[in-house]
């Protein structure tokens, strides 16, 4: 192929390429989708908790800054405006009241819900009792409700549901809104409507609510906070994105500073970039095509693993000579640079196998990124750089002591002893198993929404008691007598509050159980008859009643199926979830709870049916067995670079030069970071295999093909060039007030300099020789 | 041609004749009685509210009785009442049981015996808002939001007026069917509101007493 087909040939393909990224491009953000596969039902439970949980989605807002009359002002009209917005599921500042259209679908099915209806009730004696009550109750103000329900449910059964359903009233209230304990605060809850957990429609939400508040509040008297599980995730997004364009904006500057000063060349900054963005371009492409869509985390973890692609140009021009055309430089460069990329895609293969759809996706990317910017840097970038741009003979390193290096062995040695002890001896956690320390959230803000939960008595988000049934009724009728016990542990004080499914939606045992302690319309009218003595009840009074009860008799049944539609459902829908073939219902808790005697309660029951959900210790489990999965693949992945090292250098002296240098800094990097008292997480991985691609590629140049001394000066040349702009970018994000940044920028560019000196302790001797086809300049 | 006259006809034609003299001279009577209380005090909404604003704060004892369909007598409570312009109501409830309603803007909050409150919305409960602020924009005579809720009808002469208050809102009429304001000058010494099942509660306002 001409060179200049093969130019054609390739800006088709990246033509293709950025078509697809432009149209079909769709970075995905919910988490769930970078979790496990073959995952046990609770974890995957868990997951769909995490996704759909309405905890994940609950944001708590607080004003603050002025007089209460103002918040509450403020607070009410903020309400007033987005309470309808399609945005959110709810946006309140006091109790949700059930409404008069709820109350007449409720009050229809009061004898399937009604929680204080046994065969005692309609006794004589207890409606006579109910009767004198709710007479005394109608005569005051409070009992407008009950006084339209009288004749048609003279024994209150429809009060008694919409008592038990009414949560406990928040303790602190002022001007019928929700406030702190000490006034200062007006709080507000939103639930944002999202499909699973999405940070875009978060992000969005939360601009909904800046603005309102904005345009409420002109004369800037009153701040707002927004606290919960979305603002955190849409905050560290945001300060990871900031954090990233600062210092990614200094690291370019400080990189074009670098590669000026070696090769003096404003141009060559411009095409050292060109393999980059072509395998990222490429790799998007592929990833879109084959799954559909990119995961965010794909994304970002595989730019920072192709970042060793910005070598492949440097060594190119690093060994052009005078006169010489970059083609010809390529020549003697690519079979050690095709080696590297061999060997790093080859490490990343084995993770195509793996379960987890997250790691399919960054070994696709990582795979497909390398060889385009490999093949880029092989095919087109000699073509353009031609002879034009290289003016000036790169700067020498010459100067530097490489021989004293390559006989510094024995130091190299005694220092990794000493490394390997370190590590041997330490007893403490390697791995960090919390990710939420991992969070750029400040714990002032976390404090914040710690507080605002409790006081406004939020569902506990972090405890849950889960009941699985093989079916709807299995699982509620679990549920029922799981609910059962925490009653009583309620009455002893152990639970201030809990909320079970069953309330809205009982067993259909429940229902016909409560239907069937209805007495027979004879002995009802011979009941009331009796209750009646003594109040001022005409006789026909209770005939709408009666009607009623004969009706309910014959009712149907209530199931999750027939409630779809009614008000009802938005209740169900937060407690009770269908997955395949099972049915998960969630106990959620209010204020205190006693876990050991809930732990009691439910060890009478199969652990599998019902076991306590901790979302956070969960989530930490699902990311740590991801991580071990990583480990798992990383140590295929270095069986079959070692394999394929030793197919190509052919003897294990030569793999060693090239391993040890990349294992002893990694090792080192690991004694640092223990040191520094920095736990492990996955990002420290994923740098870890960045580490180790740069390491093979520093490691190959000096040790095969491109071996005779005129060649070494040249290499040692784009080694320097490259590492120090690694070590430039990666050490600049290690200045990063975000964790996630700092722990990839602290790993690279320590590991990326140690890799570097250890290679060239470890670097074949050159051959004295010159190459004879090679001239001397 | 001799035609002869049916003698039922006449006894009708004559009749007739003297019922319409005899009730259009009653109807002018009762015109030109009326025309006199007019020019002696005439009734207007717009004096009669500016007149009700003129108090900013009434305090007054009351009787209520609630008569429901289902039972043979009223049930009867007493209490005092409490208004302060603008918005603020108070229902304090002595007898059978202890029990204070405040009202103010739009939320009421109810505390019983032992003082536990429960306060809902009033957007949330049309007919009670309906009822409340029927109420509360008459003691503070606010005509615009009146006519604005409302339909009005007001009947009598300044000394003895009738005010009836049929709620614009559909949940309102759901359950509230008319509310009726009898007063005397500018006190309100009456307060009745019929529900559309047909109970109705009449409220017995006593002369202020500050």
């Amino acid at each position: 192929m001409k060179p200049r087909t093969k130019i054609i040939f390739w800006i088709g393909i990246l033509f293709i390429a950025l078509l697809i990224t432009i149209f079909r491009v769709r970075v995905e953000t919910d988490i769930g989708l970078f979790l496990p596969r073959s995952s046990s039902p609770q974890e995957q439970f868990m997951i769909n908790q995490f996704r759909q949980g309405p905890g994940s989605k609950l944001l708590v807002i607080s004003l603050q800054g002025a007089d209460s009359k103002t918040l509450a002002r403020l607070s009410n009209s903020l309400t007033q405006k987005l309470k309808n917005d399609s945005t959110f599921i709810k946006f309140l500042n006091s109790e949700d009241s059930i409404t008069l259209q709820t109350e007449k679908f409720i009050f229809s099915k009061r004898y399937l819900l009604s929680p204080t209806l046994n065969s005692e009730r309609f006794s004589p004696q207890s409606l006579h009792d109910a009767l004198s009550e709710t007479l005394g109750r109608i005569t005051l103000s409070r009992g407008f409700l009950e006084k339209r329900y009288l004749d048609r449910d003279p024994s209150g059964e429809f009060m008694s549901i919409l008592r038990s359903w009414t949560e406990t009233p928040l303790l602190n209230k002022k001007h019928g809104i929700w406030f702190s304990a000490d006034g200062k605060h007006a709080f507000l809850v939103a639930e944002i409507f999202a499909e699973g957990f999405n940070l875009n429609q978060f992000e969005n939400a939360i601009h909904i609510i800046d603005d309102s508040f904005k345009e409420l509040n002109q004369n800037n008297s009153v701040s707002m906070h927004i606290v919960g599980p979305p603002a955190f995730a849409v905050a560290s997004r945001e300060s990871i994105r900031r954090d990233a364009t600062k210092l990614s904006i200094i690291a370019t500057c400080l990189v074009i500073g670098i590669i000026y000063l070696f090769y003096r060349s404003i141009t060559l900054i411009f095409l050292c970039l060109i393999p980059l963005l072509c395998g990222v371009l490429i790799s998007v492409s592929a990833i879109v095509l084959i799954f559909g869509s990119i995961h965010g985390i794909t994304l970002a973890f595989g730019i920072v693993i192709i970042g060793v692609a910005t070598d492949y140009p440097l060594h190119l021009f690093s060994h052009i000579k005078v006169n010489e055309h970059p083609s010809e430089a390529m020549d003697r460069v690519w079979p050690t640079l095709r080696l590297g990329v061999l060997t790093t895609s080859l490490g990343f293969v084995s993770m195509l196998f793996s379960d987890f759809d997250g790691l399919i996706q960054l070994a696709t990317f990582t795979v497909c990124g390398l060889v385009t910017a490999a093949l880029v840097t092989h095919h087109i970038l000699p073509q353009i750089t031609g002879f034009t741009f290289l003016k000036y003979l790169p700067v020498r390193v010459d100067a530097l002591p490489f021989e004293l290096l390559m006989k510094s062995k024995i130091f190299f040695y005694i220092f990794m002893a000493g490394v390997i002890t370190f590590l041997g001896v330490q007893r403490s956690e390697l791995w960090e198993n919390d990710i939420a320390r991992l969070s750029p959230i400040p714990d002032a803000q976390l404090a914040l929404d710690r507080q605002m939960r409790e006081e406004l008595n939020l569902p506990n988000v972090s405890y849950w008691v889960i009941v699985k049934g093989k079916s709807e009724q299995s699982a509620l009728r679990w549920t029922e007598s799981v609910a059962e016990r925490f009653q009583a542990l309620k009455n002893q004080g152990a639970i201030s509050e809990f909320d079970a499914v069953t309330k809205y939606l009982p067993s259909f045992e429940k229902q016909a159980q409560r239907i069937n302690s209805l007495p027979s319309i004879e002995q009802l009218k011979e009941n009331l008859r009796i209750a009646r003595k003594g109040l001022p009840f005409r006789e026909n009074a209770f005939e709408g009643f009666i009607q009623e009860v004969s009706s309910a008799k014959k009712s149907d049944l209530l199931t999750s199926e027939r409630l779809k539609g009614t008000l009802l459902e938005a209740r169900i829908n937060k407690l009770f979830y269908h997955q395949k073939n099972l049915w998960f219902s969630m106990i959620s808790f209010k204020g205190s709870v006693d876990k050991k005697l809930v732990a009691r309660a439910i060890s009478n029951f199969p652990s599998e049916n019902v076991f306590v959900l901790e979302p956070r210790k969960t989530s930490n489990i699902l990311i740590s067995r991801y991580r071990d999965r990583a480990l798992l693949f990383f140590g295929w992945g270095c069986l079959i670079i070692v394999l394929t090292l030793r197919i190509a250098l052919r003897q294990w002296v030569a793999v060693g030069r090239v391993l040890i240098p990349i294992l002893g800094s990694v090792l080192t990097v690991i004694a640092v970071l223990i040191t520094a008292q920095i736990p492990l997480s996955l990002f420290h991985l994923v740098s870890l295999l960045l580490v180790v691609g740069l390491g093979i590629d520093y490691a190959l140049f000096l040790n095969y093909k491109l071996i005779f001394k005129e060649e070494r000066s040249k290499t040692h040349h784009a080694l320097i060039v490259c590492n120090l702009s690694t070590v430039t970018v990666f050490g600049t994000l290690a200045f990063s007030t975000t964790p996630v940044l700092r722990a990839i920028g602290t790993t690279v560019a320590i590991g990326a300099f140690l890799c570097l000196l250890f290679s060239f302790i470890f670097a074949s001797k050159p051959k004295m020789i010159d190459n004879p086809s090679i001239e001397k300049y | 041609m001799k035609r002869e006259l049916n003698p039922t006809f006449y006894a009708l034609s004559i009749t007739l004749l003297i019922g319409t003299i005899i009730i259009h001279s009653v109807e002018a009577f009762d015109d030109k009685l009326l025309d006199q209380s007019n020019q002696i005090c005439a009734v207007d909404l717009r004096r009669l509210m500016t007149s009700l604003a003129g108090k900013k704060e009434k305090s007054a004892r009351f009787t209520e009785e609630k008569f429901l369909k289902n039972l043979e007598k009223p049930l009867r409570s007493e209490g005092t009442l409490h208004f302060q312009a603008p918005d603020y109501l108070e229902k304090i409830t002595a007898k059978p049981e202890k029990e204070r309603l405040v009202v103010k803007s739009k939320l009421v909050t109810i505390f019983d015996q032992q003082d536990v409150s429960q306060t809902l919305s009033l957007d949330q409960y049309p007919p009670l808002k309906a009822l409340l602020n029927s109420i509360r924009f008459v003691l503070s005579g606010n005509l615009n939001a009146l006519t604005k809720n409302y339909e009005l009808d007001l009947k009598g002469n300044c000394n003895q007026w009738n005010l009836i208050l049929v709620p614009i809102s559909v949940p309102a009429l759901e359950i509230i069917d008319r509310i009726v304001i009898l007063g005397e000058n500018d006190n309100v010494a009456k307060i009745t509101w019929v529900e559309s099942n047909g109970d109705f509660t009449i409220m017995t306002i006593e002369k202020e007493n500050s």
